[in-house]
């Protein structure tokens, strides 16, 4: 049987979306709503001294709220207690909140948010991490370090000296932008004592901390609805916490249900971006090629609050060395504040800045050595059982040899090598001056392990439950939101197999915290993995009951079962079953950012891309892109499919088109989608994704996550790519026309 | 969007008595809307035109020359045999304008009228965009998009319409109506640099509307070449296209014009001189490519545009000759 003709169930909401019923939170009637808008700064860094408001302004219009309003912690509830909710004095980025209006109609708002100008006092803003650590302007703490994770293994600095050839590179990764379809959007009702949150997210949870300690209210009386999402990226972990508050203080003052609907240039201004790199690599080898010793410095631009930082800084520093053993390793990493907006999650989270500074250094030490750089990574990848520089062994069956080479074996990688490197020599297309029309292939591997780190995903103590209703079908209840990934489809495909009942007799909803257990936030590809196995551990429950009750013939027959489950339902029984996450092992608490034993198992990806280029004109096309990925069991190869045609065209968008410049003050200057260019359908080949998933070992039969993997791949491998065609190794991301045509042009400064 | 009257038109008499001071024309609206949504423009009466009849379609020949109305949408003029098979240049351009969804709500008219992609300008600091202790802020701050050329002046934006470039090679003529009558001057004169951002970068009178383009009958060759960033949903980074006659096979009468290097479509003399009396082949193509780069001033970002600018130059001359701007 093929991939793609295995029977899979439709995804969940697949009409209700087509046909445009799936209400988004923009979607929902208007019951007197009012609509929210932020005032912001316009400064990077300063102290706000008043608000003055245009007494041409008839202010009885509209409702204000400011820092002085907030009836709780004026506070965005993440894991450093740092960033207001509104300004509370000092402004350390553009776009920083700082007031709030609601106004009966989206015209009066815009006129209202004109009327208010913030009274400043500028002070130095500081843009630049390293410039920021010599702490001469002070945003964060005593030394603007949000955190550093040193990880040690070995001794690096002695070995050196002892390695034959040391290869040492500096490499750039800039921000991005999710560009989710659906902007970040609100909706905040007043109800009972307390708020009730509709909007567009992925963690609804977060959202009912965040609000209840903003508000100074229990969280029993928040209730947050997750809507149909577009799109998350990562993008809407965090963010969503801070709209929410918002748009739950607006309400609070105006007495009726306010939202607040980004629009595409605010969303782009205002919101996190995947946090830029800098990365230094140093390793020794052996003649032979075998790596000695490494040494890495990894520096993330965290903006001026720490939101995810720390998260994203964890497992950037775990995955530094990428699927290769050394035995000596020192790895440094930093987050730091600069006066940027906050950066925050974005689908890879830390990993594909590391994976692009390891796979393109590696091709450097392979052209130090004079060695084929294929051949060079085999010689060192990791097998079962080798160690990683925290002290965790690569789990069973985790073998990327095998991966790289069924990438090698699909893709024709060396065949298609060897054409390029003759057809480059002797191009048809000419001209007396040099050719003008290369190609290169370039290769990359990736990894990423699953779920929260392992202290983390502990202390979340994520639950899920199955309840059965009075017809013997199934609900799956969980705080995991859809976004366009698939969320629904995918669990309640795990569920009804794992029960056994029939796909069309689960049930399954957007996220209702009213309704749902806190089963974790739908972010880090836990997803599937994760809860999918608590909610087969509850759907084994729920079949240990129907045995004891109906026998063992009952289990075996989807209809007989139903019919179990509704007698079972009719004669009294709760029938609701729930499963709690337990570490496989004992994590050492005191270790939170670099645990031992830092995820249950590990995803494994090899990308392969193909460009052609015009030296002349600097345009790069990428022509052909082959993603190997092995995640463990796929649970369904459609929508596992869509994510690695997404991954790859973000991968394609970060490594060639999506620049963000910067204006004076530090905020996004290019905050639209005619000018931020994310690739459109003719920028993207065809791309070939194959999932290592068939498989008699155990470690195909559970899934791994999946969601962020193959976001990891291509900007190396086109990069690599990039490098065979003209002979220059872009050490920066996105790859330019300019810097093809030039190389003095804006991205070697 | 700030509230606006609407008015939908049927007749070109009717968008023009409409059409009173602080209103703006409406035709497909993937370039107005945008900017309303933002408030970068913000109308107190939109005219919608695609009802107007007599604004949509294209006549003539390429014998006698070809006459498009300004309403045409873009998908029109690609579907039209005669534009494809005699004005390339402009087929050719009009064929890599965005997407297929745009190019069919897009107009001729629009195109030629859409405002500068200029980051500061979409930001709402004008086309003149300054600090408010003078600086220029696209002089100082990011122009990796700006223009290389008339970069003395404080006008550094580039001109956004891709289409105004192969119709001014073609020396197309451009059809106003407004208040006072009907007025026809060359496309190229419907531009002009500001000097401040009060002034406009159309040279049309208050309350003018295109009405047509026509382009004089199909003599000699031509064609248009772009380089892009992004093959789709983006504008040419740089682009020329280029008009010329031929007496046997030495070329009598050039016309080359340059997308992406400044405030206006630039008209490159210096290659239509360089090009003149010579056979095409890659050298002499070549040569004019350099000429035109002679008098460039690039800003502290752009200086890759410089070499891209002889590469477009080089290509659409061979292009239109029908020679490989490559050797075999
Ligand atoms: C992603 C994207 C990529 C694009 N790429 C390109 C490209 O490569 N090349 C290119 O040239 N363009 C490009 N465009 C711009 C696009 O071609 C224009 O937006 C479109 O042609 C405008 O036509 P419209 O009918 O929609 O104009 P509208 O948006 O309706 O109007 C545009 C302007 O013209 C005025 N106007 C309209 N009709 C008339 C008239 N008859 N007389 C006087 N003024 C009038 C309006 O008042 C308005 O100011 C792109 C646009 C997008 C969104």
């Amino acid at each position: 049987m093929t991939q793609a003709d295995r029977n899979e169930p439709r995804r969940r909401n697949a009409s209700k979306l087509f046909y445009g019923t799936e209400p988004f939170v923009d979607d929902l009637p208007a019951q007197g709503d009012w609509h929210g808008g932020t005032v912001r700064s316009r400064i990077a860094h300063g102290r706000l001294i008043r608000l003055k408001f245009s007494p041409e302004f008839d202010w009885s219009q509209v409702v204000v709220v400011t820092a002085a309003d907030i009836p709780g912690k004026n506070l965005v509830v993440c894991h450093e207690e740092d960033q207001p909710s509104l300004c509370d004095g000092t402004i350390r980025h553009y776009g920083e909140p700082l007031a709030l209006i609601a106004a009966p109609d989206g015209e009066l708002l815009h006129k209202a948010l004109r009327a208010v100008e913030p009274v400043v006092e500028p002070l130095p803003a500081v843009f630049d991490p390293f410039e920021s650590l010599k702490g001469e302007t002070r945003i964060f703490g005593k030394d603007n370090l949000f955190l550093e994770i040193p990880i040690s293994k070995g001794h690096a600095a002695k070995q050196f000296a002892s390695c034959d050839v040391v290869v040492e590179t500096n490499h750039f990764t800039p921000a991005q932008e999710h560009a989710y379809l659906e902007t970040q959007g609100m909706r905040a009702t007043l109800e009972g004592n307390g708020v009730r949150i509709e909007g567009s997210m992925q963690c609804p949870y977060y959202l009912v901390a965040g609000v209840a300690r903003l508000l100074g209210i229990p969280e029993t009386d928040v209730r947050v609805s997750a809507m149909q999402t577009g799109g998350g990226f990562g993008g809407k972990e965090d963010f969503p916490t801070m709209l929410a508050g918002h748009a739950a203080l607006l309400a609070r003052k105006c007495g009726r249900p306010v939202r607040m609907i980004y629009s595409r240039s605010e969303d782009m201004a205002a919101t996190t971006k995947r946090h830029p790199a800098w990365i230094r690599r140093k390793t020794g080898l052996s003649r032979a090629g075998q790596f000695l010793a490494m040494e890495l410095d990894v520096v993330l631009d965290g903006g001026a609050y720490a939101t995810l930082s720390p998260f994203v800084l964890s497992r950037a520093a775990l995955h530094a060395v990428g699927p290769y053993r050394c035995d000596h390793v020192s790895i440094c990493a930093r987050a730091v504040a600069t006066n940027h907006p906050p950066n925050g999650g974005f689908r890879g989270f830390g990993c594909p800045q590391v994976h692009f500074a390891t796979e393109t250094h590696i091709e450097a030490c392979a052209e130090k050595l004079g060695v084929d750089p294929v051949e060079l990574r085999r010689m060192n990848l990791m097998k079962p059982g080798d160690a990683m520089p925290f002290g965790q062994l690569l789990g069973p069956g985790t073998y990327p040899g095998v991966v790289l080479d069924e990438a090698l074996h699909r893709s024709r990688f060396e065949e298609r090598r060897a054409e390029i490197e003759a057809k480059n020599r002797t191009s048809e297309r000419r001209t007396d001056s040099g050719d003008f029309e290369k190609r290169g292939i370039g290769l990359a591997m990736f990894m990423h392990g699953t779920g929260l780190n392992a202290y983390w995903e502990k202390s979340v103590r994520s639950r899920v439950r199955l309840a059965a209703t009075a017809e013997g079908q199934v609900c799956v209840l969980t705080a995991q939101a859809e976004f366009g990934q698939g969320t629904l489809t995918a669990l309640a495909k795990i569920a009804a197999e794992s029960i056994g009942l029939a796909d069309s007799d689960i049930l399954i909803d957007h996220p209702d915290t009213a309704l749902v257990p806190d089963s974790g936030p739908t972010v880090a590809s836990r997803t599937v993995s994760i809860v999918g196995s608590l909610i087969h551990e509850a759907a084994s429950r729920l079949r240990q009951h129907i045995e004891e009750r109906a026998g063992l013939a009952a289990i075996y027959d989807p209809r007989r079962l139903k019919a179990a489950i509704a007698s079972c339902v009719s004669g009294g029984d709760s029938m609701v079953f729930e499963a709690e996450y337990s570490p496989t092992d004992d994590t050492d608490d005191a270790n939170t950012w670099a645990p031992p034993n830092a995820y249950p198992a590990y995803a494994l990806g090899c990308c392969v891309a193909e460009v052609k280029i015009d030296t002349l004109t600097g345009e790069i096309g990428v022509v052909d892109v082959h993603m190997i990925c092995d995640a463990g069991a796929v649970v369904c190869h459609r929508l596992a499919t869509n994510q690695v045609f997404g991954g790859a065209v973000q991968g394609i968008g970060w490594a060639l088109t999506e620049k963000l410049a910067w204006n004076e003050s530090g905020g996004m200057r290019n905050a639209s989608l005619s000018d931020y260019a994310i690739p459109s359908a003719a920028d993207v080949p065809e791309i070939h994704a194959h999932f290592l998933d068939d498989q008699h070992s155990e470690r195909y039969r559970y899934p791994i996550g999946l969601g962020e993997l193959p976001m990891e791949g291509p900007g190396p491998a086109i990069a690599n790519a990039v490098a065979m065609a003209t002979g220059r190794r872009p050490r920066r991301l996105p790859i330019s026309p300019e810097w093809i045509v030039c190389s003095q042009g804006p991205e070697e400064s | 969007m700030k509230a606006f009257e609407y008015v939908g038109a049927t007749s070109v008499d009717q968008a023009v008595k409409a059409l009173t001071p602080g209103s703006a024309p409406l035709a497909g609206g993937t370039d107005l809307i945008n900017r309303m949504k933002d408030y970068v423009t913000s109308p107190e009466r939109v005219v919608y035109l695609n009802d107007v009849k007599e604004l949509a379609g294209i006549s003539g020949d390429a014998a006698s020359g070809v006459t498009i109305l300004a309403g045409t949408r873009l998908a029109e003029i690609l579907a039209s045999e005669v534009v494809k098979s005699a004005y390339p240049a402009l087929w050719q351009t009009t064929s890599e304008v965005a997407t297929p969804q745009i190019r069919n709500m897009a107009s001729l008219g629009g195109n030629l009228f859409q405002h500068p992609r200029c980051w500061y300008y979409r930001s709402g600091f004008g086309l003149v965009p300054k600090t408010t202790d003078g600086k220029h802020m696209l002089r100082e701050g990011d122009n990796r998009y700006a223009a290389i050329f008339m970069t003395d002046g404080d006008a550094l934006y580039v001109h956004p319409s891709s289409l105004a470039v192969p119709l001014i090679a073609l020396g197309a003529k451009a059809t106003l109506v407004g208040p006072e009558g009907e007025r026809t001057v060359e496309v190229e004169e419907l531009y002009k640099v500001p000097t401040s951002n009060s002034e406009s970068p159309f040279a049309t009178k208050p309350g003018e509307i295109l009405k047509s383009v026509t382009i004089p009958a199909s003599k000699g060759k031509n064609a248009s070449y772009e380089a892009r960033h992004k093959q789709a949903h983006d504008w040419p980074l740089v682009m020329a296209s280029v008009n010329l006659t031929f007496s046997g096979e030495t070329v009598s009468d050039a016309r080359v014009v340059v997308y992406g290097v400044a405030p206006v479509p630039w008209r490159s003399k210096a290659a239509e001189e360089a090009i003149k009396d010579k056979v095409i082949t890659v050298e002499s193509a070549r040569s004019a490519g350099e000429a035109a780069a002679a008098g460039a001033k690039p800003l502290s970002m752009n200086g890759f545009k410089v070499s891209m600018l002889k590469t477009v130059i080089t290509r659409a001359l061979c292009t239109s000759a029908g020679n490989k701007y490559w050797e075999a």
